[in-house]
């Protein structure tokens, strides 16, 4: 067995400041004076803006501290992907405190800062977690803390009972993927990712065995555990409870920050299988039916409500059936000689990550619009709520517009180009999937996809046409409130920012998912059948090789 | 050796599940997650003892170790909100929350 390099601690700087600002805020929260009290989301502000400058230029300080963007060891990896989540996790972080700069009671402003600092640890942590545990421990590291921050957002009995419902199937979920973990620790004897990825790719190609059926079992309780926290379909019920019962900040964060760890999990755990588009396996299958199911149940559900909180909830199931199309088309989509790399087209996982930072920026500006508002001093909530806002907020108003606009996906803004890259890679994965039976399959769940799209318009419009068309005679009143405001306005800037150049954010993604066709090439050469290597010497996956696997490639080959 | 440890662990995670589905009561209904992670702990440690591939490793107990204390962790949050909820109804019945649904 290999000793695991040692990571240098500069490569956890921006965690580690993130969890000493956690600290601070917690303290100050105890605080007996109001002046202190009102330092607490300063020093969070200030804690993500540090760490977004150390990130966004860690290739200038990689003379000082060259950990800082590359570096392996102790079961993390700072790669590309830990890269792509840091950056976005630290971008909407700082959203985040300003829409939440004065949310929950005055007293429990502390302990609310300092959980939602711990959860964006959580998902920087997931995005580099290289190991089973470190990736259980990220994923928990940010499930517990957005239980809390559901009951400490309102302090009533409506969120006490959305935190609860929240906690107890989180719990559940949780229970299922610690489950799988170990079932996959068990195939290969180790909890380090890549080995664990060696193990699986050869179990899974030796059917009949105990350890095929440990592989499979392992890697589809994990995948079904992890389903929950994008909220897709079987676990689906608790989506509208909890954004319901939350404050509407609370809500917008449960959009992304619970989703994005979701999605970079499901993307370690499925690389296990060592075959991502190669194969018949039982993981294709379950994405396959729970993204259709998704879909389908999510836009049917959001149909019917008339509560927004309600509405964009189940419209977030249907995002995180969108979100799977992408997973199940994987980052080798446009692998296939003939096929037309446009973009990121050939590349799903790529267009998953654009797409949740996206989505999740999107759903913020939906859910920090309406916790601005009040009617009669209440939140505002439900449709006849929101009715005529653009008579007294035109401002306001576009932003809603463009938020919506963003989440049905219409031409100009970010959301289109998600949805266009998503099924195009599906498309394109459909072309070169290298068994059979899956093309037709795949493109039928893009058909499923598009025909959904056009459904969910219909309940998108419903919330444009009230904020612009109907008439009412009191509509809701903004609070003066200008961290909120100025959170808002930057939600909408990068939207704008987003529709005319969706390229640099297509980019990142893209790089992101290098690492992942990396490691999935390093199981294809040392774990493939040999016919595979020696039908074609020059297959695309020895390009990203390093010099070492390379060498085992071709010893296979001859 | 490994089936029966691997077994056991199955059984107690299956008794879990099926307990949280069953029962309504808020504790109950922790306790039987709690047993599920019983489950999977005696399963980590099983795989630890005989892998299926490789040498025998402390992964496995380092990983139970790190599971018991996500448990502690999830049974403090638990107890804090059934304790909040008790407060606010005078009952831990899972179905009396209903203050949230669609119309």
């Amino acid at each position: 067995m290999m000793v695991e390099p040692r990571l240098p601690m500069t490569a956890l700087l921006p965690e580690i400041i993130l969890v000493a600002a956690g600290c601070v805020v917690l303290l100050l929260g105890q605080a007996g004076d109001d002046r202190r009290r009102r330092l607490i989301p300063w020093v969070a502000l200030a804690a993500l803006v540090l760490d977004l400058v150390l990130v966004a230029f860690s290739a200038r300080l990689a003379d000082t501290w060259p950990a800082l963007r590359e570096a392996a060891g102790n079961g993390l990896t700072m790669g590309p992907l830990a890269l792509f989540v840091r950056l976005s996790a630290l971008e909407l972080g700082i959203l985040l405190t300003l829409v939440n700069w004065s949310q929950g009671r005055e007293r429990e402003r502390g302990e609310f800062l300092a959980t939602m600092l711990f959860a964006l640890t959580g998902l920087m942590l997931v995005g580099s977690a290289d190991n089973l545990l470190l990736l259980f421990l990220g994923l928990e590291l940010v499930s517990i803390p957005s239980y809390i921050l559901v009951v400490l957002s309102r302090g009533d009995a409506r969120a006490l009972e959305a935190g609860t419902k929240y906690f107890y199937l989180g719990a559940l979920s949780a229970a299922v993927t610690a489950y799988g973990f170990s079932f996959l620790y068990g195939v290969s004897g180790t909890a380090s990712l890549a080995g664990v990825l060696e193990a699986v790719a050869q179990a899974l190609q030796e059917p009949e065995t105990a350890s095929y059926g440990l592989a499979t079992v392992g890697l589809v309780l994990s995948l079904g555990g992890l389903l929950f926290k994008i909220s897709a379909v079987p676990l689906h019920f608790y989506v509208a409870d909890v954004y319901q019962g939350a404050a509407s900040a609370v809500a917008g964060l449960l959009g992304f920050v619970p989703k994005l760890a979701g999605m970079a999990a499901i993307f370690k755990v499925v690389l296990l299988s060592g075959r991502w588009g190669h194969g018949d396996t039982a993981a294709f299958w379950l994405l396959w039916v729970i993204a259709a199911a998704s879909m389908c149940v999510g836009n049917v559900l959001a149909l019917r409500q008339t509560n927004i909180k309600r509405l964009l909830a189940y419209s977030g199931v249907a995002h995180g059936g969108y979100m799977l199309v992408g997973v199940l088309a994987g980052p080798r989509a446009g692998g296939a000689e003939g096929v037309p790399a446009f973009g990121v087209m050939g590349d799903g996982t790529a267009a998953v990550l654009y797409y949740v930072v996206v989505y999740g920026i999107a759903n913020l500006t939906a859910f920090a619009i309406l916790s601005l508002l009040r009617v009669r001093d209440e939140p505002c909530e439900t449709l006849r709520d929101v009715a005529g806002l653009i008579r007294r907020h035109p401002g306001l108003a576009l932003l809603m517009v463009l938020a919506m606009f963003t989440l049905m996906g219409l031409p100009p803004t970010p959301g289109f180009w998600g949805k266009l890259s998503l099924f195009g890679s599906a498309l394109a994965g459909a072309q070169s999937a290298e068994v059979a039976g899956h093309r037709g399959w795949l493109i039928a769940l893009v058909v499923v996809a598009v025909l959904n799209s056009a459904l969910a318009a219909a309940y998108y419009l419903r919330v444009v046409a009230a904020v612009l068309l109907y008439e009412n005679p009191q509509p809701a009143r903004a609070v003066p409130r200008e961290a909120q405001q100025i959170g808002v306005l930057l939600c909408g800037f990068l939207l704008l920012i987003l529709s005319l150049y969706p390229g640099g954010l297509l980019a990142a993604g893209k790089d992101a998912a290098t690492e992942l066709t990396r490691r999935l090439d390093s199981a294809a050469v040392t774990g493939a059948p040999e016919e595979w290597a020696a039908a074609e010497p020059d297959r695309p996956l020895s390009r990203a090789c390093t010099a070492q696997p390379l060498d085992e490639f071709r010893v296979l080959g001859e | 050796m490994l089936g029966a440890y691997v077994l056991l662990g199955a059984v107690l995670f299956v008794l879990g599940l099926v307990g949280f589905v069953v029962r309504r009561n808020l504790i109950i209904m922790f306790l039987c997650t709690e047993m599920m992670f019983q489950g999977i702990i005696i399963n980590l440690v099983a795989f630890g003892r005989y892998p299926l591939a490789g040498a025998p490793s402390f992964d496995g107990q380092v990983f139970a170790l790190f599971l018991i204390a996500v448990a502690a962790s999830e049974a403090a949050l638990a107890l804090a909100l059934v304790v909040l909820l008790f407060r606010h109804r005078r009952t831990l019945d899972a179905n009396a929350l209903t203050l949230l649904r669609d119309e």
